[in-house]
């Protein structure tokens, strides 16, 4: 009779012991502090989105571009290409700085300038 | 806001529905983060990395089980991903018995002074010493109040495996309490 009290009042203890949480108190700032993460997160990710549909607009258009004024003409790409190959330094600088000024401008300042107004 | 709700305005990517839903299942994910890791350190990213998997997977959540299980099952695999990562502790076949090997020094200061709260104390230290489906298994079941049947769908364990790490977990407790505090009587039969 006295071992099945003893059980049933260890049991009791367990029970209550394993419903209480462990010691580890949770941090106060953590929802505020995760919220901002993942608004950073979305920002880059919305910013990076339009950049990449941006540059992909730009690109299709320079080709479309570049098709409709080489082939109605039946002009010979030859020499175009003989040219950008001569001057590979100078087209590929341009599109360099010019690249970076697009992301500068649509991504990394747009982003600083969201980070201002949101405070994230 | 009900859980559909909040689903639906999860889904719409409304960042105040995120926060809601992280001061809803923070302690859930606490919980088990710090249960599963035993790393005070790790869990608060680890919480983190949680809810914000949960934010970008929210469009995977059919509504087929509770959301509370579904966040559950993105908390245990994360943890589980991240202790892998770290060559940490993963799932064990140890004997568990022969697994738990308490310091000295994490428990002679509980055993000066045996009352229910330093019981409780000496019972944690127990489980922290548990292999990983034990803690895992004992933590989902008592302190989140989950079923046997949401401990599968989290876990991935069967049902039966469930109950048993259940019933040897608790075996294990009594046996560490008794060998711990030989005098235990007086505590089992206070007022």
């Amino acid at each position: 009779m006295e071992m099945k009290e003893f059980m049933e009042n260890l049991d009791g203890i367990i029970d209550d012991s394993l419903r209480e949480p462990p010691d580890n108190i949770f941090p106060d700032d953590f929802t505020d502090k995760l919220v901002k993460k993942l608004e950073k997160q979305l920002a880059w990710q919305e910013l990076l989105t339009e950049f990449g549909l941006k540059t992909g607009l730009v690109l299709l258009a320079l080709i479309v571009m570049g098709i409709c004024l080489i082939f109605p003409a039946k002009t010979d790409p030859a020499p175009l290409i003989q040219w950008v190959a001569g001057h590979r330094l100078i087209v590929c600088g341009s599109i360099g700085v010019g690249l970076f000024t697009f992301v500068f401008d649509q991504v990394v300042l747009k982003y600083m300038l969201k980070r201002s107004r949101q405070q994230f | 806001m009900d859980d559909v709700a909040l689903v639906n305005a999860l889904k719409a990517g409304n960042t105040n529905a995120f926060r809601f839903l992280v001061d809803k299942y923070r302690n859930l994910v606490w919980h088990m983060v710090l249960r599963m890791t035993n790393r005070r350190e790790d869990a608060e990213d680890l919480c983190q990395e949680v809810f914000i998997r949960v934010f970008k997977q929210i469009d995977n959540f059919r509504g087929e089980s509770k959301l509370s299980t579904w966040i559950g099952s993105i908390a245990y695999n994360a943890c589980v991903d991240h202790m892998r990562k770290s060559k940490k502790e993963v799932l064990s076949s140890a004997d568990p018995i022969v697994a738990i090997n308490l310091a000295q020094s994490d428990v002679s200061p509980l055993l000066n002074n045996i009352d229910r709260i330093t019981m409780t104390k000496l019972v944690h230290r127990i489980i922290e010493k548990m292999p990983l489906q034990y803690r895992t298994v004992i933590t989902l079941f008592h302190l989140e109040e989950f079923t046997y049947r949401e401990i599968e769908e989290i876990t991935g364990m069967p049902e039966g495996t469930v109950k048993s790490y259940l019933s040897r977990g608790r075996e294990i407790i009594r046996r560490k309490l008794t060998e711990l505090v030989p005098d235990i009587r007086p505590v089992l039969f206070e007022a």
